[in-house]
């Protein structure tokens, strides 16, 4: 009997014995292993929360996800029936049928579907395929696409002229704008615009076409941003003018009051020189619009629309009432609209002098004299429609799946249309909500979308330290996943890490993420932020003929008179695909009198083209920079045997680099091809 | 029957009667929205509305609780305090559990801060320092801030900042002016909202300055542009900050005002402009209502109302005493709790750094910039005794310096012939490991910084001497890297 018992508790007890030493070691190793992975922030062991999302293929991750709609930018029919709404995620075009309230037809259309154009009659919309260089053109009536116009790369905004004939889309990737001759849907030009070009619209006696762009001109190394508004001649088809907004960028949309007097415009006022010590009264970014006089003194102005203690970033879409009163601005940061009192716009303009207007681009009090209302609404609020008789505005709230309607007379959400995504919440939904939310940083002054647009880069260097020193360029969150370590220096060995608490000590300077927020911000930031594809290569993904000389001279192994390059100073060996970082800190000579460290991360080389300027502190201003003004000695690769036109085709090449899955079959961790 | 059996009849009858004595029994418990106010004896004298330094210590005072609503089976006020000779000030925690208080055990005692469970009562103390500490604010790390009084040699007896642990350990100093500070509450940003009031080398009027929970980033929240100034506690709520303030040309009387938390410089709004009579104290209410101590005349005694901020409506006596001043209501409710803000003091460095973008930068007495204003060449740094050290203005206006921490210091800055421009400014100080930066010396308040580096940069940080005061050394961009 005795033995009998005993040999059960030995059969229980042992296998209980050896999960419970498994158990408490592996647990032991796990929270080691979680605090190493965030820089000692507490977070719990839990295996599941990172490691299913850190594969950007993850099978996991792509069966936890939903798809949902994201609706983007928005079109009002004239006749207050139907509107008309980009959803990005899902690639369709929705057309709601405002009087029934339900949802008249889901048409598929390209890739990331941007924004839309309706001709003269109404009778067809023309929507910009944003990661597809092409135009959807749907029929209204039959509610199908019928035809597709090719375009540049990254189609954005676009609008038609009033007498229908021709439609301008703005082509982002290729800074260059389309004219599509609407009775054959032919381009008839393509006009270079400016760097980045994204918002767009038409004056009221259709002169004139403006287009505001996203990204700075460039500036020589510790300059402020210029960005350009440029305006375009109907008649001649051409750049007639350009503006320059000093010390601001991201100009995403713009709109033309009725009149046509003004041009309004947002924008973004970064401080990227200015040393972060704090973020306290603006010493990071502030967020405002831009207005420019079209006749009278011509004067352009700048005001923003925060407050001392009150921040609304990333300033999206501008839209101005049939009467010309009000203006409605959309703060995708920080889920609201403001209204302006476009009269006082007016008034600030007349009765202030140039030397005035440039202070009050600074001043955070001046929003008090023309914001009369701010309305709060659902997550990320993006593109804005007003209807016809001016009674409703319609807003996209993409992270809620849903269009809320403003009743503008009593300034009161009367309405929510539902466009059917799911109702459930994804942790790679919540953490695009909070990627684009700036709830994570003091007063809500910005949010990760600020400084990384769409979670690429804005292409400005910033003192981060405080100091003037250790200058960081900014760079991508596109394709993160296996890409660590992060930071200039590589000090962080994960985005855990970099995201967590030291990021809000010195950055965001208030409470960090949670945990659980951390997991869903890194999901996202891994599941969702992809490159688009590279416009620098063929169409069918081949290499054109500079590009392939440049390849094999960015795998070569020996110089031009026959030596062998040591293994160090070959492209390859620090640029292995797919992602074209072997993840190691190398010495490049590029340390220069700001800098603490000598040795850098190795910094991935997808979709490089974008991303201008280069080094860790961005002081190349081009590819061809990095050779022939910072790496004179071979420093940073043994190029100097190389002719002039090897070095283009070098650097064709590394333009023609695109997103890390089009390299498939590569080994991940350290990949050599033939 | 086993003497098990009986055993387990007599413990579930023993737990029964406990049960039944612990429900039946007429205990008053605090609920949740009931109000905790402090009543102050009407023998006691409370200045007009103010709570200058005899309020603060006031004799006799308790703190009781009260239910609003009639109909309830207690209808006697609940005294908190009764083991105190006199209390006053209470705070509620955000889990609305817990109240701090200011309290004097025995008179004549030293003030000290006690913390008390508001389901046992069971009660705490929290400092027990020989200096008096006075008005508690709860922290959103649970932490408490709470205002000690020291002597300073030059201003004489001025009240600072502290913060400490519940249990009162981990004392830290939050506030190094020779100014008195009173924690108000602490704003939805984190940041504590402080009642400031300069002592020396002259007095000044009450302002609120914000800063954050670690000392670093001081800064003027609001100053009244009229002969006025705050007082009492300051809260907020939804989008507005509400607090009493006396004016002292006009109506001379405590009135209750808000500013836009957004932009308090600019959106004052006297709430009971119609309202004769006076008030004292504040918080906020339930269902956009504020708790508030008003009294229609100088010769009766406060009592607590509702006020309505959207209709500026005040309501009928809530409750009063005519024995007693009823003063500092707070209700018992749960409150979102505010952002907590990173630390970057690092007790084991001794220095911090001002960076000054343009110290040229100036406004007129009406917000102007000032036309064909002189540059400033150089910039002199005083302590509270004598000149630490003066450095060169830069050519944009900029100047960059490391000085000892929290010591407080002024400036004033002088032409290329030794004129005085402008200054002395207002104290400021840095904490050990703050990087602290400024636009101008007297510039609008609500700009924001123009996008350049500051020439201060390139030239380099000026160490100003310390201690043995010896000569200031400018650290160029080379040298810094070996320093650091």
């Amino acid at each position: 009997m005795k033995n009998r018992f005993g040999r059960k508790m030995l059969l229980i007890g042992i296998p209980l014995l050896s999960i419970s030493i498994i158990f408490y070691a592996g647990h032991k190793w796990g929270l080691q292993h979680a605090k190493y992975m965030t820089g000692g922030a507490p977070h719990p062991a839990n295996c599941f929360s990172c490691h299913a999302y850190l594969d950007q293929d993850s099978k996991i991750s792509g069966f936890l996800d939903k798809e949902y709609i994201s609706p983007f930018k928005l079109k009002a029919t004239s006749n207050g029936k139907d509107l008309l709404i980009t959803a990005h995620e899902r690639n369709h075009l929705i057309i709601y049928d405002l009087e029934n309230k339900r949802i008249k037809a889901s048409i598929p259309v390209g890739i990331w579907p941007h924004s839309i154009a309706l001709d003269k009659n109404e009778t067809k919309a023309y929507v910009s395929n944003h990661w597809s260089k092409n135009i959807s053109v749907v029929d209204l009536s039959s509610l199908k696409v019928v035809s597709t116009i090719e375009v540049g790369s990254g189609p954005s905004d676009l609008v038609v002229d009033q007498k229908g004939e021709f439609l301008y889309v703005n082509n982002s990737f290729d800074g260059n704008l389309s004219i599509i001759q609407l009775s054959d849907e032919k381009e008839v030009r393509r006009i270079p615009t400016g760097n980045f070009p994204i918002g767009i619209d038409i004056s009221p006696n259709g002169d004139m076409v403006y287009v505001t762009h996203r990204r700075s001109v460039s500036v020589p190394f510790r300059k402020p941003p210029i960005t350009e508004v440029a305006i375009i001649d109907t008649r001649y088809k051409r750049v007639k003018e350009r503006k320059e907004i000093q010390s601001a960028h991201i100009m995403e949309n713009i709109s033309f009051t009725p009149s046509g007097d003004l041009a309004i415009f947002t924008l973004i006022r970064p401080k990227n020189l200015i040393p972060s010590t704090q973020i306290e009264k603006g010493w990071m970014i502030t967020e405002g619009i831009g207005i420019i006089e079209t006749g009278g003194n011509g004067k352009v102005a700048q005001l923003l629309l925060d407050e001392p203690n009150r921040y609304f970033p990333d300033p999206y879409d501008v839209v101005i009432s049939p009467d010309g009163k009000k203006a409605f601005v959309s703060h995708a940061g920080v889920d609201y609209i403001s209204v302006l009192d476009v009269d006082a716009l007016r008034e600030i303009l007349s009765e202030s002098s140039e030397e005035q207007l440039s202070l009050y681009a600074n001043h955070l009090g001046m929003s008090s004299r023309f914001v009369i209302d701010r309305i709060e609404t659902g997550p990320n609020p993006k593109g804005l429609a007003v209807s016809s008789d001016g009674s409703k505005l319609y807003i996209a709230e993409r992270f809620a799946d849903q269009v809320s309607v403003l009743d503008v007379k009593s300034m009161e959400i009367k309405d929510h249309l539902d466009l059917g995504g799911p109702k459930t919440t994804t942790l790679v939904r919540q953490g695009g909500r909070l990627f684009f939310n700036a709830g994570r940083t003091f007063q809500n002054q910005y949010s990760c979308s600020t400084c990384h647009p769409d979670g690429s880069e804005d292409g400005l260097t910033y003192d981060l330290t405080g100091t003037g020193r250790d200058l960081e360029n900014t760079i991508t969150l596109r394709e993160l996943s296996n890409t660590s370590p992060f930071k200039w220096n590589g000090k962080n060995v994960s985005v855990y890490m970099q995201c967590g608490m030291r990021f809000s000590k010195f950055v965001t300077r208030t409470e960090s993420f949670s945990p659980e927020e951390l997991n869903a911000v890194v999901a996202f930031m891994f599941q969702k932020l992809e490159n688009p594809p590279n416009v620098q290569q063929l169409p069918n993904g081949s290499l054109t003929v500079p590009q392939e000389r440049g390849r094999i001279i960015f795998e070569r192994t020996m110089t031009n008179d026959g030596r062998e390059i040591p293994d160090k100073d070959r492209c390859i060996t620090c640029h292995p695909p797919p992602y074209f970082t072997n993840r190691s800190l190398t010495y490049v000579g590029s340390s220069f009198e700001t800098d603490r460290e000598e040795y850098f991360d190795t910094p991935k080389l997808n979709n490089i083209a974008e991303t201008a300027p280069y080094l860790h502190d961005g002081r190349a201003k081009t590819l061809e920079e990095i050779w022939t003004v910072y790496a004179e000695k071979n420093t940073h690769g043994y190029i100097n045997d190389l002719t002039k036109q090897e070095l283009n085709d070098l650097i064709e090449y590394l333009k023609s680099i695109g997103p890390a899955h089009t390299y498939k079959g590569y080994d991940t961790k350290y990949a050599h091809y033939e | 029957m086993k003497i098990t059996v009986k055993i387990g009849m007599i413990a579930i009858f023993l737990v029964a009667l406990a049960t039944g004595i612990f429900w039946l029994a007429p205990v008053a418990r605090l609920e949740k929205e009931m109000v905790i106010v402090t009543a102050v004896p009407t023998a006691t004298n409370l200045t007009q509305g103010e709570l200058g330094t005899d309020s603060r210590y006031v004799q006799a005072a308790q703190i009781i609780a009260l239910k609003l609503d009639p109909g309830d089976e207690m209808t006697e006020p609940v005294l908190l305090t009764g083991e105190f000779y006199s209390a006053r000030a209470p705070e509620i925690s955000y889990n609305g559990e817990v109240m701090v208080f200011s309290g004097q055990k025995v008179e004549g005692d030293i003030w000290n801060i006690y913390s008390m469970d508001l389901k046992s009562f069971k009660v705490s103390q929290i400092t027990s320092g020989d200096e008096n500490c006075t008005d508690p604010a709860w922290l959103p790390d649970g932490r408490i801030a709470f205002s000690m009084e020291n002597e300073d040699v030059l201003a004489g007896p001025v009240h600072r900042l502290y913060v400490c642990e519940q249990d009162g350990k981990d004392l830290k100093q939050l506030t190094f002016n020779p100014n008195s500070s009173f924690a108000s509450s602490v704003f939805q940003d984190g940041r504590i909202i402080v009642l400031d009031e300069q002592k020396f080398p002259q007095s000044s009027r009450r302002k609120l300055m914000a800063l954050r929970i670690d000392g670093t980033k001081s800064e003027l929240f609001y100053e009244s542009e009229r002969e006025a100034e705050v007082i009492g506690k300051v809260w907020e709520a939804g989008e507005n900050v509400y607090f009493i303030e006396k004016d002292h040309q006009n109506s001379k009387k405590p009135s209750l005002v808000s500013v836009n938390q957004g932009h308090p410089l600019s959106s004052f709004n006297n709430l009971t402009e119609n309202i004769s009579g006076e008030f004292n104290s504040i918080s906020p209410g339930t269902e956009g209502l504020l708790l508030v101590s008003y009294r229609t005349k100088e010769d009766q005694t406060y009592a607590l109302h509702t006020f309505d901020p959207a209709l500026q409506e005040l309501s009928e006596v809530k409750y009063s005493n005519p024995d007693y001043h009823i003063i500092e209501p707070v209700l018992i409710l749960e409150r979102p709790v505010p952002m907590k803000l990173p630390e970057i003091v690092d007790e084991s460095k001794d220095k911090g750094r001002l960076l000054c973008l343009n110290a040229d930068l100036s406004m007129d007495g009406n917000g102007s910039l000032m036309a064909d204003s002189k540059k400033a060449a150089i910039v002199q740094i005083f302590g509270l005794n004598e000149m630490i050290g003066e450095v060169p203005v830069e050519a944009d206006g900029s100047f960059y310096i490391e000085i000892d921490a929290d010591i407080p210091v002024r400036f004033q800055t002088l032409d290329d012939q030794g004129e005085v421009l402008q200054g002395p400014s207002s104290w400021i100080w840095v904490r050990p490991n703050e990087k602290r930066s400024c636009i101008g010396c007297h510039e609008d308040r609500e700009l924001s910084p123009d996008n350049k580096v500051p020439d201060a940069l390139y030239a380099g940080m000026t160490k100003l001497p310390s201690g043995d005061r010896t000569e200031a050394i400018n650290i160029n961009g080379k040298e810094k890297r070996d320093e650091e």
